[in-house]
Parts: structure tokens; C-alpha cells; sequence
């Protein structure tokens, strides 16, 4: 599931996937696959990436759940 | 370039290239193992029958490393299969399905160097037992090292969260 928080949350940050990525010590590669959900980031990754965009885990990685009854 | 910074220092890779490095080690271990277990077979039916199993020394001394190696390692950390489940019954079937196939290779061998079938039937009879009983005890015994081990670990977390709890 692509995380279109995180994507927004750089966006207003002004940062690029490079800039960002740069920033927190990873490639490019993991934001772009971070972002389009094809790698699952571990906590300190989210961590990281929630405090250079200061932006709390909720912000950015909890799901609501659509179906609850 | 410092070698022990070379050989030891921090990695250059962030944590999903690691993931995938993993992944691709992970391959590339399988390969070879089956690629190892090919290549006896291949050279077990090609060889020269007065030579014995001589020719595969090295590949079978390599292929037990990493057999033994995959074990030990496992069963330290309290991992068995992803799938096949660690019971009697299933060290039962396993032990069984891989005898079969042991036994049948040796004996078709055995029909190929001696054009003898009813010695290749003594073979496979023969292997299949031995290989049954061999693979049932080495299964039972690992597997009752897992559960200790398993029960150690699960032990160990209780502990730690009765501490938390108080």
C-alpha cells in the first residue's frame, strides 16, 4: 500500500527523495520504496524519518481501519 | 584501506539493501547447496563403481559444512522449518519420503554398475531401512534439542515480562 502521508509530509517539507534520504543515511531507493509500500521500513527507519519531518509515527504510519464496526 | 575496516567496519549499506542482500545471499546459498547435491549425483552415477564414492569427498566434506553449519545455527536460535511442523509424525514422513528417494538413486546405481536387478532390488530394501532408521533418530534427536531449546527461549521472554510486570 503506497504511504501517500509520508510523500505529502516531504512535500510540504519542500525535500526531495534524494535530499531526504540523504539527510537520514539511506538511498533514495528505500524512500521511493518506502513511499510506494514495496519495503516496510523498521521502526528506527520510521523514527528517523518522522523526526527529520517532524511528524509523528501516527502521521505517518498508522492506517485507519476502514471496516471497523 | 584498512583491512580489518574493510573486513569489519560499519556497513555501506542502509538497512533495505541489507534486507536484499540478504535475500540474494540467501539464493545464492541454496544454489549452491543443491547445486552441491546435484553434482554428487551426477558424478555418483558417472563414477567408476571400483572407485566407491572417492570422486565426491570434497563436495559431500562442503555440502555436511553447510548442513551442520544451517542446524546448529538453527536450532540455537529456536527455528525449525517454515512449513514442515517439528512432531514425530512429520520426522516420520520426512525420514520416509527421503529414504525413498536416497534408496531408489543408490539402487538404480546399483542396477547401472552391476546389471543385477534383483541386487538392486537388495539395495534399495536394504538402504531404505538403514536411511529410515538413521534419518528417524537424527530427526528425533534434533528436534527434541529444538523443543528444549525453544522452551528455553519462550522461558526467558516469560521472565523477562513477569519482571516488567512488577
Amino acid at each position: 500500500m503506497k504511504n501517500l502521508k509520508l510523500k505529502l509530509a516531504r512535500m510540504e517539507k519542500d525535500l526531495s527523495q534524494t535530499e531526504l534520504a540523504k539527510r537520514i543515511g539511506v538511498t533514495r531507493q528505500t524512500i521511493g520504496m518506502v513511499e510506494s509500500g514495496d519495503y516496510n521500513p523498521t521502526l528506527n527507519l520510521c523514527i528517523q524519518i518522522c523526526k527529520e519531518l517532524d511528524k509523528t509515527l501516527n502521521d505517518l504510519f498508522w492506517e485507519e481501519e476502514d471496516n471497523e464496526p | 584501506m584498512n583491512l580489518k575496516k574493510l573486513l569489519f567496519g560499519k556497513s555501506n549499506l542502509d538497512e533495505m539493501q541489507e534486507l536484499a542482500l540478504l535475500k540474494i545471499e540467501r539464493n545464492g546459498f541454496w544454489i549452491g547447496f543443491w547445486g552441491l547435491v546435484l553434482s554428487m549425483a551426477v558424478q555418483a552415477a558417472l563414477a567408476d563403481p571400483s572407485e566407491g564414492f572417492q570422486e565426491i569427498r570434497g563436495e559431500w566434506i562442503v555440502l555436511m559444512c553447510m548442513a551442520v553449519y544451517t542446524v546448529i545455527a538453527c536450532v540455537r536460535n529456536g527455528i525449525w522449518d517454515r512449513r514442515i511442523p517439528a512432531t514425530p509424525k512429520a520426522n516420520i514422513a520426512v525420514s520416509l519420503f527421503s529414504a525413498t528417494v536416497t534408496a531408489l538413486i543408490l539402487s538404480l546405481l546399483s542396477y547401472k554398475n552391476y546389471q543385477e536387478p534383483v541386487t538392486a532390488v537388495y539395495t534399495f530394501v536394504i538402504q531404505f531401512i538403514l536411511l529410515s532408521i538413521v534419518l528417524i533418530v537424527t530427526l528425533s534427536f534434533t528436534t527434541a534439542l529444538y523443543h528444549k531449546k525453544r522452551q528455553k527461549l519462550d522461558e526467558e521472554n516469560d521472565s523477562i515480562s513477569s519482571k516488567q510486570k512488577q
